[in-house]
């Protein structure tokens, strides 16, 4: 079979080829026509063997078409018959006229644009398949605007503008990012900026001097941004030593989503060029019909995000600026640039290096009290540097006075590769608790410690090199590493160096424990002194006539101010020692809740004992006894019923007790889904119909098994309820209301009467013993979310008739 | 002798057919009642409160309803003696028992242990019913036909009928614990001079 393509461009020599070769080819004889398309289209054939098959094919088209050759015709003058795949090609394409033609096949040809100005590209990809690709790389408007913000930075550009215009108002929004890099040629942005996946970044992975910087955008997926932030986009681009502007103009909204079969390659991208006389460079993006409005709130998060791309370490030479405007926020009127300045409020910190001449790794341990550097043979995810920033409640409230809605950005340890953001790739996240935890920092505090530091608690930079690190590679979807012994070992190394800065931190809490009882002392005898100096000035007083008073009250006035200062160092330490202790009280809460949730499980499982023991014991002692007949026969189908109970128990704890492991991120949506794919035979079977509603993009940090599990107590209970009605219908919904996940369950069922409302959660609480219920269910689900301080409950149906329960699943939340 | 005093069981998850109201019923103890939220049964308690009772009571109850600590001092308020027996999954291991002990339950029995051992305590709980003066009273009472009659008058020149007699007794007052006394004090005293004698 050969490839289509080949046989189009057959269609297209004999078609539009006379005596000489196609015109638009600018070629001058056939034998460079034919080789023109060599270099894409060659398969592997060598030049010669490509020539005479498209030789071939061609010569058999002319002898169908029009034109000054003759072909091939057998004896009686007949033409050759067409294979099939030719007739097929020669149907579809005769339609176009011959420029629409060469249109479509321009790009096979290495004599691109040749002397035109004026033109159509085409996408060199399917479209559905491209939007598809893009929204699952880029998942929010910041990373998209960080994409863009990394080839700025690829291109070696010293400053770009993000600027904002309109913001606020949709229709007349725009938003413009520009640069002073190197910018596209013509052909730059046709073979490389159209197509997807190009590996020219990385063949190159260090740019042109003097710049010399890693590549950051490897995958080429910067360009799927513009589709995120908005659906029409002009593109000027200029090389600096070619006078030639490039503009691109792209409707995105022209790519009809519903016309997926018809989408590929048909709409054009006008592509024109004008003469510009001078010798800048640069990339200019201007983006209309904007999606998304941008809030006040949006930029500044747009402002933290950016922060972080560089990393603070290595002032970059030549450098890098990000600046930021919008002409509706004031402060962000004038170009405002991007600068990390959390650092600066830190409460403690430190800094480790290396040195390839000694093959050494600096790493940080607490020892006599105080956290001193050692120097260590090189480990082998390769050498690091690493800067950790620790802030206290102090600190942090410090940082946030001064740099609106703060907090935000001590968010933990981040890795750059070569000066850059590696990963979690800048991913934004609304709610910070949400945030992926890859190094497995936030995790620990589960396992009951409160002297743990959280990410929050920390701004960490952890400096790598592809050059020393190669076994660090970035996961496909770029949100972690790939998981490999030297990842691990790089985590654990992290871990390892927190744990030493959590020693120095208790260590100094104890000290300042300590100083908090020196400063009331002090305060103690200050006032002591006061008081003594009050006596003596009552002394001086009575002999008045030969004393400078004012010195004496001068004295007075010194010593008051000493003691209150002293008193006020006392306070503000045990203000801080304070605020302190209360998070820990709250971490303890949730700890214990979870102690209680074992306590009800072994009490669920110690009366389902008591309840089989005494129903053998029964048979056992009247098995002869044949006034008892019946109630032992009775008796020993319970006991199978409870022991059923009893395994259910089991297996719900079994999930508990995995849970230390399973207690990650994950999706809820995808979760959900799972749960009702999972249950289709039975939702099949029982007619019941199912709308899920759930909001995209929900992370939650909590266990999934109990997630699934709950979910699955509700389904059950409702294929129940549902048994005796007609229009079967479940309903689920999921959103984010008040910094927590909020669950809407729904059936149309046979609903809970008002008596049983309060009953419906005790263990063993049923009315289906008879259809096999065990009541466990929603006790399951109440205890369960207690454990994690959520709740459930029953509220107004929002069906017809039926339950309609609510269920809260708190984010982590913020100890304060 | 048994016919006359009632178990009441007040228990969440006990089903009505548990083997272990069978097995009270062949010890005949015939007159059982199951109450299963924890109100119901003090409510119970109190409307009958002259009857004969032993109560088997659980600790756990579903939130908002009385525990088995509330639900024991609740019927203490009224009734001091009404042999009260806690019957749980809870040991010692997660519950502290100090309020059950201050207010006078019977016996502990471990809920996964064999309903002999339950049986067991259930009659000496009737037995220690039965020593019981205001039991023994409601017994002689029920056999008389006015039972408002007056039988004692206090040095305040107070009258006390029989009923008001067992009441002090019940909720052992000074009242009733004197008079407890002076019965007791009144039954061996005419023992020993040979005025009553014991039956064979």
């Amino acid at each position: 079979m050969l490839d289509i393509k080949v046989v189009e461009i057959g269609y297209f020599l004999s078609r539009c080829g006379l005596d000489e070769p196609p015109k638009q080819l600018n070629v001058k004889n056939w034998h460079e026509a034919y080789l023109s398309f060599y270099e894409k289209l060659n398969n592997g054939k060598n030049k010669k063997e490509f020539k005479n098959s498209l030789k071939n094919i061609r010569d058999h088209f002319d002898s169908h078409l029009n034109n000054s050759r003759r072909g091939w015709f057998d004896d009686n003058g007949i033409p050759d018959k067409l294979p099939e795949q030719y007739i097929f090609v020669k149907n579809y394409l005769s339609s176009l006229s011959d420029d629409k033609l060469w249109d479509y096949l321009e790009h096979y040809s290495d004599n691109n644009f040749g002397t035109k100005k004026r033109k159509n590209l085409f996408w060199k990809f399917d479209i559905s398949t491209f939007r598809l690709l893009g929204r699952e790389l880029i998942t929010d408007r910041i990373t998209a605007v960080v994409e863009l913000v990394k080839n700025s930075y690829d291109a070696n550009s010293k400053n770009v503008y993000i600027k904002f215009f309109n913001i606020d108002e949709k229709s007349k929004a725009k938003i413009i990012i520009c640069d002073d890099g190197f910018g596209m040629s013509a052909s730059d942005i046709e073979k490389k900026w159209m197509t997807i996946g190009t590996n020219s970044k990385r063949e190159n992975i260090i740019t042109p001097k003097p710049f010399y910087r890693r590549v950051v955008g490897e995958k080429g997926v910067g360009r799927f941004a513009i589709d995120k932030l908005g659906s029409n986009c002009k593109i000027f681009t200029k090389r600096k030593n070619n006078s030639n502007l490039n503009i691109l103009s792209i409707d995105w909204g022209s790519y009809s989503e519903n016309d997926e079969t018809d989408n590929f390659q048909k709409v054009s991208n006008h592509f024109k060029q004008k003469k510009l006389a001078n010798k800048s460079s640069g990339l200019k993006i201007v983006i209309t019909n904007v999606h998304d409005i941008w809030t006040y709130n949006d930029l500044n998060r747009l402002y933290k995000e950016m922060a972080k791309i560089v990393s603070p370490f290595n002032s970059l030479y030549p450098p890098f600026n990000i600046f930021i405007s919008s002409n509706q926020y004031d402060d962000y009127k004038q170009n405002k640039l991007v600068k990390n300045e959390a650092i600066k409020y830190a409460s403690e910190s430190f800094s480790i290096d290396y040195s390839i001449n000694k093959k050494t790794q600096e790493i940080i341990s607490f020892k006599d009290n105080i956290l001193s550097i050692e120097e260590k043979p090189l480990l082998n995810f390769g050498p690091v540097k690493f800067k950790l920033y620790y802030f206290d409640q102090y600190a942090k409230g410090n940082y946030k006075k001064n740099y609106k809605g703060g907090e935000q950005q001590i968010d933990g340890i981040k890795i750059y590769r070569d000066g850059i953001l590696a990963t979690p790739f800048a991913e934004h996240q609304e709610i910070i608790d949400n945030k992926r935890d890859i190094l497995g920092l936030d995790k620990r505090r589960w396992s009951g410690f409160f002297e743990k530091i959280s990410s929050r608690d920390v701004i960490g930079i952890l400096e790598i090199t592809k050059e020393f690190s190669p076994n660090i590679i970035d996961s496909t979807n770029r949100q972690d590493f790939i998981d490999n012994d030297e990842y691990r070992e790089l985590k654990s190394f992290i871990i390892s160096q927190v744990a030493e800065l959590e020693k120095y931190l208790k260590f100094k809490k104890n000290e300042n424990y300590k100083e908090v009882d020196r400063n009331l002392e002090d305060a103690k005898n200050k006032l002591e002194d006061f008081s003594d100096d009050i006596k003596k000035f009552k002394d001086v007083l009575s002999n008045a006539d030969d004393v400078d008073i004012t010195k004496e009250i001068k004295k007075l006035e010194n010593t008051a101010k000493k003691a209150n200062n002293a008193l006020k160092q006392g306070l503000i330490k045990q203000q801080e020692e304070k605020l302190e202790s209360e998070r820990r009280e709250s971490m303890f809460l949730s700890l214990m809740s979870l102690q209680t949730y074992a306590l009800e499980i072994t009490h669920i499982i110690k009366t389902s004992l008591g309840h089989i023991k005494r129903r053998a014991e029964f048979n056992f002692d009247f098995a002869d006894d044949v006034s008892f007949k019946d109630d032992v026969s009775i008796y020993n189908k319970e006991i199978i019923h409870e022991i059923d109970k009893l395994n259910q128990a089991i297996e719900f704890m079994s999930t508990y007790t995995r849970s230390e492991k399973n207690w990650e991120p994950f999706n809820i949506k995808h979760s959900i889904y799972s749960v009702f794919d999972g249950y289709k035979p039975v939702l099949e079977r029982e007619n019941i119909n199912t709308l899920i509603e759930i909001q995209d993009n929900i992370i939650l940090n909590y266990n999934i098994y109990l997630f699934e599990d709950i979910i699955k107590n509700l389904i059950n209970n409702s294929v129940k309820a549902l048994e005796l009605k007609e229009n079967k219908l479940v309903k689920i919904a999921g959103y984010i209301e008040d910094n927590s996940l909020v669950i809407i369950f729904s059936d149309n069922g046979s609903g809970i009467q008002e008596k049983y409302k309060e009953k419906i959660y005790d263990i063993y609480y049923t009315t289906t013993a008879e259809d096999g219920g065990n009541g466990m269910g929603l006790y399951m689900v109440k205890t369960n979310l207690e454990a994690i301080k959520g709740h459930i409950e029953l509220i107004q149906s929002e069906l017809d008739n039926g339950a309609t329960f609510k269920l809260t699943f708190p984010f982590k939340g913020d100890n304060k | 002798m048994k016919k006359n005093t009632e178990i009441i069981i007040i228990d969440d998850v006990l089903p009505t057919n548990d083997p272990l109201i069978k097995v009270l019923g062949r010890e005949g103890f015939k007159d059982i009642k199951l109450f299963s939220h924890s109100q119901e049964g003090i409510d119970y308690i109190f409307k009958y409160i002259e009857n004969d009772f032993i109560v088997i009571l659980d600790i756990n109850f579903p939130g908002g309803e009385k525990n088995g600590e509330e639900v024991l001092a609740e019927i203490r308020k009224h009734n001091k003696l009404i042999p009260v027996i806690i019957w749980s999954a809870k040991d010692g291991t997660e519950y502290d028992f100090t309020s059950f002990i201050n207010n006078h339950a019977l016996y502990y029995v471990k809920q996964a242990t064999s309903y002999k051992e339950i049986l067991k305590r259930v009659n000496d709980a009737f037995h220690y019913l039965q020593l019981d003066i205001a039991s023994a009273i409601e017994r002689w009472l029920n056999e008389q036909e006015d039972k408002e009659q007056i039988l004692s008058i206090d040095s305040d020149g107070n009258n006390y009928s029989a009923r008001d007699l067992m009441k002090e007794i019940r909720m052992q007052s000074s009242e009733g614990r004197k008079i407890e006394k002076e019965i007791i004090e009144l039954t061996i005293d005419l023992l020993f001079r040979e005025r009553v004698k014991l039956d064979d």
